[in-house]
Formats: structure tokens, C-alpha cells, sequence
């Protein structure tokens, strides 16, 4: 399975043997993909461990998760993306993974990327890598008051660090050693990603997109509704603004 | 004001404190949340008490009908205390998703020792099996316990 997908040198299936990786998928009432989402991680990337990290979902995701072997990290009420994500990081740098991936539950990010995101890491080219649909304009583009949020996201977070993001909002990532321990320490709560690449590149790490084809949701609901989106982008917008005011 | 407006005011001040105190005494209320809540009482009645001093305040802010500045005070006062039980909501609110981060990662490691535990008993029920057919005398402590029974 792996050499199929690994079209890069062999040497580098051997080091992501030897190196330990965990994959990290927030859940918050994802019954209807979770289970697609493990068997296939499973089957591409066997040699990673896998956390469930449960955002008090009240349906069958834990159930589900055990049932498949799974590690799962349940917070016993619903706490929000950010902070399940950073319970997930917490259990990384206990454990001491040396890459940690962080991938949707809903089945919307494919897990034949992740191998994209490890390279770099290996390679030592970054800190964190982050998937982006908008690399290359393939797969599910989304809708486009999204693709306009996530732009004056991208300009926004591009004025104040200088970080060129095509894709900000992606919760499709990886993260080396380094950046796990400092997420252990610091993570954003509400909605995490777009604040997190400030919060990281104000603390100097190396950042660089891949490209990353989405799927649609195969089922469940996004977070993000309409009215929501309001209050997502000046939620974002303040949280990034009092961040570059923190130092 | 009328007099009987200041014995109001006193009443309703000393009324205040009372409660106040009462709650901090019954240990309903913490001594840190308190003390906002004992000055805005302690305020009240000294401006209850000495009438002059609001027009005093009236006059020194520049309010024209000084009566005002009291609803100003206890505008100010109400202000002071929301935003500092926003404050220990915030702090209270970081605590808990602490905690409840915590409560996840134990509750993994007792799971995870669990199944640690339960792996090793079957392993040394296996091997007290093999021992106790080859070498009855000898082997590991669920050795010996197999011989006893």
C-alpha cells in the first residue's frame, strides 16, 4: 500500500517508519464518516498511531472509535475544535511523537496527503505544514462566500505577518516536535487555524503550504453556518488583532 | 434631600452591607469577590449619611441636578463589578478547559494501564499454566498461587 502512494525516494518510507507519528482527528458527532476516516489512514499509513480525540459527541462517534483500536482521548463535554485539538497536541508531547498530523473527521481531507505533509518536516523545510485546496484548483473548491472569507483571511494574516496562506482556515496539518510542544503550551480555542498561523509565526516558526485536494463533507454538518460565518471572520479578525498587540 | 429620603437611603445602604456580610459569614461568598460589592455598600452610606457630599460631587464633575451624580456612582460601581466578574469568569473558564484536557489524558492512561494490566495476566496466567505442568516448584508468583489452590 504505502510504496504506491510514496512516489518520493524509498529511503523515506523507511524514516517515517523510524520516526513516531500520530495522526490526530478531532471529532465532535462524526458517526457517519469517523470509521471511513480510520480504515482508510489505516491502510495508507500504517505505521502512524491513530487519537480520537471526542469532543463530548452525544452519537456514536467513541463507539465507534474504540470498536476500531483506536487511542481516544474523550473531554467529557464539548469544548470546541481548539481545544480538543489542543488535548491532542498535549497527548503528542507526552508521549513524545516526533510528527504529528491533525485531520478532519468528516472525511473531507484525504488522507493520501498526509504523506505531503510529512515530507517537509523530514526534510526539515518546516516547522508546520499546512494542506491547502487552493494551491492547485482541484477537488472541492467550496462556496464562494467561503473562498472570499478565506481571501480577506489570507490578506489579513498576510498583512500582519508577512505570511503568504492561500488556505488559512485548512484544518488539514502537520506539525514537528517543536511545534507540538509549543501547541501543547498555546493554542487558540474558538476557531483555531487561521489564529494559530499568527500565534506560530510570531514565534518564528517555518510555515509552507501543500497542496491538498478536499472532498466534499461525507456527511455531517460544518461547523461553519451562515450566520456563523459572521461571527467566525470578526471573531478571527479580533483574535488576530490583539495577538500582534500581545507583544 | 428630604429627610426622609436619607433615612431611606440608610436604611437600604445598611440593608445592603448586611447582606453582604451576611453572605461573606455564611462563607456564600468569597472575601475576594466581596470586597467590590463592600465598598459600593460602604459608598452608599456615607453618601446617604452626609447629604452635602453629593452635591459636592455633582459640583466637582459639573453636574448640573446633583442628584446624577449618585446614579453615575452606582452606574460606575455596577460597571467596575461586571467587569470584574468577567475577568474571574475568564480565569475560570481557562481552569476548566484545563481540567477538562486533564480529565481526557487520565482518563487515556487509565485505560491504557488498564489494558497493560490485563495483558500481563493473561500472559502470566498462560505461563503459570506451562509452569505448572513443567516445574511445579518453580516460576512466578501465579505460579506459586496455582500450586497452592
Amino acid at each position: 500500500m504505502i510504496p504506491s502512494l510514496l512516489t518520493h525516494t524509498p529511503s523515506q518510507e523507511t524514516l517515517a517508519q523510524q520516526r513516531k507519528i500520530v495522526i490526530i482527528i478531532p471529532a465532535y458527532n462524526e458517526e457517519a464518516c469517523i470509521g471511513n476516516v480510520i480504515a482508510q489512514i489505516r491502510e495508507l499509513i500504517p505505521f502512524a498511531d491513530i487519537v480520537v480525540v471526542n469532543d463530548g459527541s452525544t452519537d456514536e462517534t467513541s463507539r465507534i472509535a474504540n470498536e476500531m483500536g483506536v487511542e481516544l482521548l474523550s473531554l467529557p463535554y464539548n469544548s470546541g475544535i481548539g481545544v480538543a485539538m489542543q488535548t491532542g497536541y498535549m497527548f503528542a508531547h507526552e508521549r513524545g511523537y516526533d510528527a504529528a498530523i491533525q485531520i478532519d473527521g468528516d472525511g473531507q481531507h484525504n488522507p493520501r496527503d498526509i504523506i505531503n505533509l510529512l515530507i517537509p518536516l523530514w526534510e526539515n523545510k518546516a516547522d508546520v505544514v499546512i494542506g491547502s485546496r487552493f494551491i492547485e484548483q482541484k477537488g472541492d473548491q467550496s462556496s464562494l462566500p467561503r473562498r472570499l472569507g478565506g481571501k480577506l483571511l489570507s490578506l489579513f494574516i498576510y498583512t500582519i505577518t508577512g505570511e503568504s496562506m492561500t488556505d488559512p482556515t485548512s484544518g488539514f496539518r502537520s506539525a514537528n516536535r517543536k511545534a507540538i510542544e509549543f501547541y501543547a503550551r498555546h493554542y487558540p480555542s474558538d476557531y483555531p487555524e487561521p489564529e494559530a498561523i499568527v500565534l506560530l509565526s510570531r514565534h518564528q516558526f517555518r510555515m509552507i503550504e501543500v497542496k491538498t485536494t478536499m472532498n466534499s463533507r461525507q456527511g455531517g454538518k460544518s461547523s461553519i453556518t451562515f450566520l456563523r460565518a459572521w461571527y467566525y471572520m470578526i471573531k478571527v479578525s479580533l483574535a488576530i488583532l490583539l495577538d500582534a498587540l500581545r507583544r | 434631600m428630604e429627610t426622609r429620603l436619607q433615612i431611606f437611603a440608610i436604611t437600604g445602604s445598611l440593608f445592603l452591607l448586611a447582606i453582604i456580610l451576611e453572605f461573606i459569614r455564611r462563607r456564600r461568598l468569597k472575601e475576594e469577590y466581596a470586597l467590590l460589592w463592600l465598598a459600593t455598600g460602604v459608598i452608599s452610606l456615607i453618601f446617604s449619611l452626609h447629604r452635602d457630599l453629593v452635591d459636592l460631587l455633582g459640583n466637582l464633575i459639573g453636574i448640573y441636578y446633583s442628584p446624577t451624580a449618585l446614579f453615575l456612582l452606582g452606574m460606575l460601581s455596577v460597571t467596575l463589578i461586571l467587569l470584574h466578574f468577567s475577568i474571574v469568569v475568564s480565569a475560570l473558564s481557562d481552569r476548566n478547559t484545563c481540567l477538562t484536557q486533564q480529565v481526557a489524558l487520565l482518563s487515556w492512561q487509565v485505560e491504557a494501564l488498564k489494558r497493560e494490566q490485563s495483558a500481563i495476566a493473561a500472559q502470566s496466567s498462560q505461563s503459570a499454566a506451562s509452569h505448572a505442568e513443567e516445574q511445579p516448584t518453580e516460576g512466578c508468583w501465579a505460579a506459586r498461587n496455582f500450586d497452592n489452590d
